[in-house]
């Protein structure tokens, strides 16, 4: 039976979508110029051109083909991990213990094993690893604390 | 004889350089540090190289790039390691491994397996190095004779033959390139320095940073998705003595041949643009099975099962520098994060390396040389530690993993707005990961998209503006053909063979 492959449906799409917004961008935005004497805006527009080509097919074979198993989207990990790294790149203006700390720590959470004493003292071992690595070891200029 | 005598000239200069005190130490660091991080699960060959890159950003360029090259091939060591132990192959070229490996493991032959994949690696590398050795100048020489027209063409062969001949959707990888070339845009216009898709952050004004990237595109989704996998760890063996390395006569016997067999295979996939470790281990393993007079043994832990995969994977990993080397045209992802590192020390790889370079690349060649056999010496006495790494909690490891990620971005200008920008590729590699698409071909078309475009500007430029010059030039005609035949088989494909290629995809997890 023939059924929607939601997944490369949408991921298709989202790539035409990219493809025609980053041609028209360019062709707004950036001068062309001839053939011979390129302009900055006529090899992105191409790029976006081709993106809309070779997407199209994914978007067209996504109606004939049957949908595989679909994967769980792990929510939890995935937010958890990711605001961990927003959490370093606004702690690091505090300094760098702050930083990695609060990063470890934010990370920490993102299984559902916590446990309030392991990952305070891992949170601590890391941070002191990541200071003898990045600061001791690699001279990383970046004040431990700054207020 | 002529050969001989250059070959042997060019060994001992770069032995010369392999051999100095620094080399050999920064050598070291970079194989212990390899199979360190390969064998944790979820840290694969190109998380490795990203995340101890700025280790090396300090060093002189040779001794940066021996390190980094010794991460490259130390990660396969580790992914061995827990493949056999655990069943979990800490780098995706290991995946073949865990066949038979895991199951002499659980025999409790675990020994003999680290040993046997650990000898036969040596000899598929030196294979791969080897050829390495005789072919980099022959392809240098005659690629010099190359123009603008043929690199242009070369990289779009090297590009749609990497999403084609790959597992998975060709369609999907091709997209995927294309995209990576769009972000390869990003940055200054090389000819008239008009700021393209930057929107005034400064930061992107150099282009986007590639250990950025390739951090948020492999990096963060790797731990993401391994956070829920690698919760419960059972080793099989939780010590491995010497005494239980030494493999029986039998094995030995057994093992010769496969391992020859699989030098030849893996050399060869290793010179082809997007087939790389894994479908070099994938192709020795069935050829094995195939010879073998009883192919019911494997995946019950037959020897050749764990020496063929292991030998053409190490053979694949050193003749991949090939085509990277001397035309500048990474053929896999790994590679093409290699060539962005020798550009960032300020060296374009090509057909002019060897005669601008030839310190640097021969003492590089001759470090895989030590490394491998580093790899051999440490790893045999080694082996308790890295059981022991294998046995610390993924959920104590993996906060690690994100900081180290994070501080490393930061480190390589001090800038926030790298970790910004890795946060974005991020989320866009964890949707990516959701939507089935592959990450790997974005990289690739995000390190050779500059290059396409100054080839391509530049081959336009001299035939005043006249496309047909791609197809004048016999060379990058004949490249382009392929390449268009290649393209057109992948959209018929797209539309058709789904059930072939999940018939394919069944064949391989059946081996």
């Amino acid at each position: 039976m023939k059924v929607l492959d939601r997944r490369s449906f949408v991921g298709g799409i989202l790539l035409l979508a990219t493809g025609i917004g980053f041609a028209a961008f360019s062709y707004f935005n950036y001068r062309l110029g001839t053939l011979a004497q390129m302009g900055p805006g006529m090899v992105p527009m191409g790029v976006g051109m081709v993106l809309v080509l070779v997407s199209a097919p994914i978007v067209l074979g996504s109606f004939t083909v049957s949908e595989g198993d679909r994967p769980s989207f792990d929510v939890r990990p995935a937010l958890t991990i990711i605001l961990s790294a927003i959490v370093f790149a606004m702690a690091i203006s505090f300094g760098f213990l702050p930083a990695v700390a609060l990063t470890a720590l934010v990370a920490s959470l993102a299984d559902d094993t916590f446990d309030a004493l392991k990952t305070a003292i891992n949170v601590m071992v890391l941070t002191a690893v990541a200071v003898v690595v990045f600061v001791v070891l690699l001279r990383l200029p970046i004040p431990l604390i700054r207020w | 004889m002529d050969i001989l005598t250059e070959l042997s000239a060019n060994a001992s200069m770069g032995l010369a350089v392999a051999l100095q005190p620094a080399n050999i130490l920064y050598c070291f660091i970079g194989v212990f540090l390899g199979t360190l991080l390969g064998v944790i699960p979820g840290i694969g060959t190109l998380a490795a190289m990203t995340l101890l890159f700025p280790f090396t950003f300090q060093l002189e360029p040779t001794s940066g790039l021996i390190m980094l090259a010794g991460i490259y091939y130390g990660t396969n060591y580790g992914g061995t390691i827990a493949a056999i132990l655990l069943n979990v192959p800490g780098t995706p070229g290991a995946s073949v491994t865990c066949l038979d490996g895991y199951p002499m493991a659980k025999q409790g032959r675990a020994g003999v397996a680290l040993l046997m994949t650990a000898v036969p690696s040596f000899v598929g590398a030196s294979f791969g190095i080897i050829l390495l050795m005789v072919f980099a100048p022959v392809i240098s020489e005659n690629a010099l004779r190359f123009g603008p027209a043929e690199y242009f063409s070369l990289m779009v062969l090297g590009l749609v033959a990497a999403c084609t001949i790959s597992s998975g959707s060709a369609a999907k990888g091709l997209a995927m390139v294309v995209l990576g070339i769009a972000f390869g845009l990003v940055g200054s216009d090389i000819y008239t320095g008009t700021q393209r898709f930057t929107f005034g952050v400064p930061v992107l004004t150099d282009g986007i940073e590639l250990v950025a990237l390739a951090m948020g595109l492999f990096g963060l989704p790797e731990v993401i998705a391994s956070v829920r996998g690698a919760k419960d760890v059972k080793l099989t063996q939780k010590r491995v003595t010497l005494k239980s390395m030494i493999p029986t006569r039998d094995d030995i016997r057994r093992s010769l041949a496969p391992m020859l067999r699989a030098s030849g295979i893996g050399s060869f996939f290793g010179t082809l643009p997007g087939t790389g470790g894994l479908i070099a281990s994938f192709m020795s393993y069935s050829v094995e099975k195939r010879v073998s007079k009883d192919p019911s043994r494997f995946g019950k832990g037959a020897i050749e099962g764990v020496v063929a995969p292991e030998t053409a994977n190490n053979a694949a990993d050193m003749t991949a520098f090939i085509p990277t080397l001397t035309l500048g045209i990474p053929g896999s992802t790994q590679m093409a994060i290699m060539l962005g590192i020798f550009i960032i020390h300020g060296i374009t790889p090509g057909p002019q390396i060897l005669t601008q370079h030839p310190e640097l690349v021969w003492g590089l060649i001759m470090s895989f040389w030590l490394g491998n056999i580093l790899l051999l010496v440490l790893n045999i006495p080694l082996i308790g530690l890295w059981v022991r790494m294998l046995s610390i909690p993924y959920s104590l490891l993996y906060p690690g993993i994100v900081v180290f990620i994070c501080a490393g971005v930061y480190s390589i200008s001090n800038s926030v707005a790298d970790v910004i920008v890795m946060v974005f590729f991020g989320a866009l590699g964890y949707l990516m990961r959701y939507l089935n698409f592959p990450a790997a071909p974005l990289i690739l078309g995000f390190v050779l998209g500059p290059m396409i475009e100054e080839h391509f500007r530049r081959a336009m430029l001299y035939s005043r503006g006249d496309p047909a010059t791609f197809i004048q030039s016999p060379i990058s005609g004949v490249i382009l053909a392929i390449s268009a035949v290649l393209v057109i088989w992948t959209i018929v494909n797209a539309f058709r063979s789904h059930r072939q290629r999940r018939a394919l995809n069944e064949g391989i997890n059946q081996v």
